[in-house]
């Protein structure tokens, strides 16, 4: 377990796709913040593997299919 | 097979023709059976109809078309006639529709202005606007026990929030979101049709006054901001800033109450829904974005091709027509599991009746928070409401937008939260 949790998670977001939606942030406030247009403005951010459900969640909710969540191999 | 000179655009894409009209009263009435048929067997199909234009029904396609609006053009152009390029037929709106109209670099700094001013920040602070709104109209007709849902509640409250927000008067508020409404609820043969025809001028010229007066007199409201503000370091044209306030008032009003609708009337039809979620009110945010997946106010956008390009297999040539259908793209089986069924509670639903891209409707996080505040309300007040299905109209074309003319309804009476008669 203990392994496991000190993997990390990669999020990148699209900014050219992102349209500002904000559906990521409506979906998972905890991890997705969006500018004051409401475009995400997290670009590329990693981490810990315990937030994978959010940043999975904040993914599929986007239109755009603008977010991609990988699992950071060390 | 003739050799019209679409198929030969098309190269050996002849099969791809279908027999298609999404002004059709086979469409009104069954939109979704024949997009799910053109769909399974032809994803972007040619139709004659109108000149020829490309018809794109899966949710792939529809990223493809609208997130390049270089080569997928929103703007003005002669392929296809002159006029409106978002519309086929083109029709004359009158003035050059902005941002709508732009297209890349020249839409991006309008684009981001009314984002800004419609932002989920700056819309989550109209949210008592909303209530106020919403309170007042029910309490117009919640002691008599019976109102017609669309012209007495789903029309005149996202009309009177928008136009408040925006600094219109309230002796206009009625008039405008009425005609915008029967504009689209009623058939053109209809004496309804011909008033909100009639009507039509007034709307845009109360626009052009309203711009005027903020120039002269600002005030707190959405109008003064865009008529005082800076496009990309260059003060705002009086010309653009109607053009802008026009946009917003006639994209603003007729599609959040064509939502409400909608969910009214489907949670009529289905009490379970309606149990679930007047037990569960938490439940409302999900179903939110259920009903905009299955009931899309906007049923279509077109765009033009300025390139040759390829969509989902098939080439496609500079100066053709594409429409993009939302209402089939949201039931595409590849991104919905169990598209056709109502699910309350959806996870993950990232539908597309706000359209994709750079175009996309900026006020979507306002329109979610008006029909977030109605449904509320709505559930709350007049949790038994009865609509008289033999009266429910529904709008006569679903080529541009959808939903109910009117929804007659009953309810056990309750009692006025506000006093003030006005």
């Amino acid at each position: 377990v203990g392994e496991g949790n000190q993997r990390l998670i990669r999020i990148r977001v699209d900014r050219v796709a992102c349209s500002g939606h904000a559906r990521c942030f409506a979906a998972a406030p905890e991890l997705y913040t969006v500018d004051e247009l409401g475009f995400s403005d997290i670009g590329q951010l990693q981490v810990s593997a315990a937030m994978a459900e959010a940043a999975h969640r904040g993914a599929a909710a986007c239109p755009e299919r603008a977010i991609t969540v990988e699992v950071v191999v060390p | 097979v003739t050799g019209s000179e679409p198929r030969s655009r098309a190269g050996d894409k002849g099969t791809l023709e279908v027999d298609f009209d999404h002004h059709s009263p086979a469409f009104a009435e069954g939109a979704e059976a024949l997009l799910a048929e053109i769909r399974h067997r032809c994803p972007v199909a040619w139709t004659s109809r109108y000149g020829g234009y490309w018809l794109v029904t899966t949710s792939a396609g529809a990223h493809l078309v609208m997130r390049d609006d270089l080569v997928f053009s929103s703007g003005r152009n002669s392929y296809g006639g002159d006029g409106l390029g978002k519309a086929i037929p083109k029709f004359d709106p009158g003035i050059l529709m902005i941002p709508g109209e732009l297209d890349g670099p020249v839409h991006r700094p309008y684009m981001k202005l009314i984002a800004q001013l419609l932002s989920p920040s700056r819309a989550e602070a109209l949210q008592p606007v909303a209530r106020k709104w919403a309170t007042h109209f029910l309490d117009q007709v919640i002691e008599t026990g019976a109102c017609d849902l669309m012209y007495d509640y789903a029309v005149p409250v996202p009309g009177a929030v928008a136009l408040e927000w925006l600094g219109f008067p309230p002796d206009d508020w009625r008039p405008m979101a009425q005609t915008l409404h029967d504009f689209a609820g009623y058939a053109a043969d209809t004496p309804q049709f011909a008033s909100a025809l009639a009507a039509f001028p007034r709307i845009f010229s109360r626009c052009q006054e309203q711009v005027e007066d903020r120039i002269r007199h600002p005030q707190e409201d959405a109008t003064t901001e865009i008529a005082t503000s800076q496009v990309a370091g260059i003060p705002m044209s009086e010309q653009d800033a109607v053009s802008i306030v026009f946009t917003l008032v006639l994209a603003g009003l007729d599609t959040t109450s064509s939502l409400v609708g909608s969910a009214l009337v489907h949670l009529h039809r289905h009490t379970e829904d309606r149990r679930r979620l007047i037990e569960d009110p938490d439940l409302l945010d999900l179903a939110t974005e259920e009903f905009l997946r299955l009931y899309p106010p906007a049923t279509n956008s077109a765009r033009t091709v300025m390139a040759d390009t390829d969509v989902c297999g098939v080439q496609l040539h500079k100066g053709d027509r594409v429409l993009v259908s939302w209402v089939s793209a949201n039931h595409d089986e590849d991104t919905f599991s169990d598209a056709n069924r109502f699910v309350l509670d959806r996870f993950p639903n990232p539908h597309h009746s706000f359209g994709l891209g750079p175009h996309r409707c900026l006020g979507s996080h306002l329109a979610r928070v008006v029909f977030k505040e109605m449904l509320t309300q709505a559930l709350a007040r007049i949790p038994d409401y009865v609509i008289a299905d033999e009266q429910v109209v529904a709008y006569p074309s679903r080529a541009i937008a959808t939903g109910w003319t009117t929804a007659p309804a009953t309810f056990t009476p309750g009692s006025r939260l506000t006093t003030a008669k006005t």
